[in-house]
């Protein structure tokens, strides 16, 4: 059981398939058809590891559901996957530019100043080359399309009138849900109006990221832990400085630690550890609030990746039969849940902050 | 400088970081865009909804406070024309049954004023029938004495004069009407 390289079996067998009329050529996976069914060949983007360039099954199990291939196509990268693939089957790249007025080098993140010049020194934070990476590139563009929305339909609504067709009504559904059912009874109605924008830009911006996320070629940027960490960062100095705002600094850290009706003696030991655990529970709590949405958002998507490889597993022979639409049902029924998950995700992200913030507006 | 975007090939293989890993570059790109973000939609968005969502909601409320308005005023309206129909209808009433009773003493009135009119007229025919009777006898009976008497004086062979003429005839109207 051997695999060809597709491009390569490809450009030699052009003339032999023309004349056979049966040769399969999808996405550059193209395998002659009567190769494969006569030994098992499968189709793999490179040589294989065998000493004559073939791979057996397991390699091509170990490729395509390699952990290396997988994350690849779920995480964020320097790059936009291309259209065709490259002479090594790989397929082809919209590199990123890095954009930078001061220098032609890669600005980097180090020990020197906020933005160094990359050096073996500051080589350990080598990944802060502020090189805007395909997430970054589809939260612009999420916020562009939180913009489109929303600044037409403020503009439309904002004499008290009544929207008017489908879609803006739809908009106007989710703001007032948003505010009605998330923020007013979590923040309470008289201080959910100055935390509203940020509950909306929150919602409406996460949802958004999910969304895109199930455009094929694009990503969930909610999928990448630094996206949702910097969410999650806002949020967090946003709960401590209304805290303190409504409370004090030494009112708000006193706050941290509930009322302990315990012996003095006993309240100077353990009222200390208890404040030390409420104040790691508070930053934890917004590192979950991170991790929540990261790990629902890239385990979705890797599943999805998972069922599709499996098509690549058994490409070229005649397991491809079976695997193929159970696979693609398989993948739109995922998909469907992914849908639901985004807007999920969205709602939880929302409903925590506004919990979040009500918890140190109101603390007991 | 400022690269544009190119279509190149890969330069090798697959390679991923790992999933947790944090990229402080994207990090900071996202903060600066979400933060972004929340500035214009709140200068261009969220203020203007906020303030047409709150002008609606007075809009809404006014619009049923008026309505409850409208409807008290309504209800005032309804009760107060309820009772001006009720005091019609008992007007009506009384003017119908006040009409029915000057019908009832037109009629009465009507029917004595004809009875006494058919009454006197009766009496006035019985007067005039009397009256052309009693005539009528006289006429008869004085005929009748004329007659007889000329019938006696003829058998008596003499004439009576005029006093006995009188007298005769009185005497024989006096029989005649006590013998009617």
């Amino acid at each position: 059981m051997t695999y060809q390289n597709p491009i390569v079996e490809d450009e030699k067998n052009t003339d032999e398939k023309a004349n056979q009329g049966d040769g399969h050529a999808k996405d550059g996976h193209a395998v002659d058809d009567a190769h494969a069914k006569s030994d098992g060949a499968h189709a793999v983007p490179s040589g294989g590891p065998e000493s004559d360039g073939s791979w057996t099954m397991a390699d091509a199990m170990g490729h395509y559901l390699g952990r290396d291939h997988l994350i690849s196509h779920v995480q964020d990268a320097d790059y936009f996957e291309g259209f065709g693939f490259d002479e090594h089957g790989e397929r082809n790249k919209v590199e990123i530019p890095w954009i930078s007025p001061f220098t032609n080098e890669k600005p980097f993140l180090g020990e020197n100043g906020l933005i160094s010049i990359k050096t073996e020194k500051n080589d350990f934070l080598g990944k802060a080359t502020f090189q805007p990476t395909k997430f970054v590139i589809l939260e612009l563009i999420g916020a562009l399309i939180v913009c489109a929305i929303f600044i037409p339909y403020a503009r439309r609504i904002r004499n008290g009138d009544r929207p008017k067709g489908r879609f803006w009504n739809m908009v106007d559904a989710a703001v007032c849900y948003v505010r009605d059912e998330i923020a007013v009874p979590s923040i309470g109605s008289s201080d959910a109006g100055r935390f509203l924008p940020l509950v909306w830009t929150v919602f409406f911006f996460v949802l958004t990221l999910n969304l895109i996320g199930m455009v094929p070629g694009f990503g969930a940027a909610t999928g990448s832990i630094s996206v949702t960490i910097a969410f999650a960062m806002v949020i967090f100095f946003v709960v401590i400085a209304t805290g303190m705002k409504k409370m004090g600094v030494v009112g708000f850290l006193k706050a941290q630690a509930p009322h302990l009706d315990l012996p003095p003696a006993m309240k100077l030991v353990l009222l200390p550890m208890i404040w030390a655990i409420e104040v790691f529970g508070l930053v934890l709590k917004h590192m979950v609030l991170a991790v929540r949405l990261f790990a629902n958002m890239f385990a979705g998507h890797l599943v999805v990746g998972v069922f599709i490889a499996f098509i690549g597993v058994t490409w070229g022979t005649w397991m491809m039969y079976p695997t193929v639409p159970v696979v693609i049902v398989s993948t739109i029924a995922i998909s469907l849940l992914e849908l639901l998950v985004a807007f999920i995700q969205a709602y939880v992200f929302a409903f925590l902050t506004s919990l979040f913030i009500g918890a140190a507006i109101h603390p007991h | 400088m400022f690269n544009s975007f190119v279509l190149i090939a890969s330069e090798g293989g697959a390679h991923s970081r790992p999933p947790l890993e944090v990229r402080v570059d994207t990090l900071i790109f996202s903060l600066i865009i979400f933060l972004g973000l929340a500035a214009v939609l709140m200068k261009f968005a969220w203020k203007p909804i906020m303030e047409g969502l709150d002008a609606r909601e007075k809009r809404i409320a006014d619009d049923i406070e008026n309505a409850r308005l409208a409807k008290e005023q309504a209800q005032a309206q309804l009760t107060a024309y309820e009772q001006q129909l009720a005091g019609a209808n008992v007007e009506a009433a009384g003017v119908i049954a006040e009409a029915k009773n000057d019908a009832i003493r037109a009629k009465e009135k009507i029917m004595a004023e004809a009875a006494a009119e058919a009454q006197r007229t009766r009496d006035r025919a019985l007067a005039e029938i009397e009256s052309a009777k009693n005539a009528a006898v006289r006429e008869l009976a004085e005929s009748s004495v004329d007659s007889a008497v000329d019938l006696a004086g003829s058998i008596v062979g003499r004439s009576l004069n005029k006093q006995d003429h009188s007298d005769l005839i009185e005497k024989s109207i006096k029989q005649f009407t006590t013998g009617a």
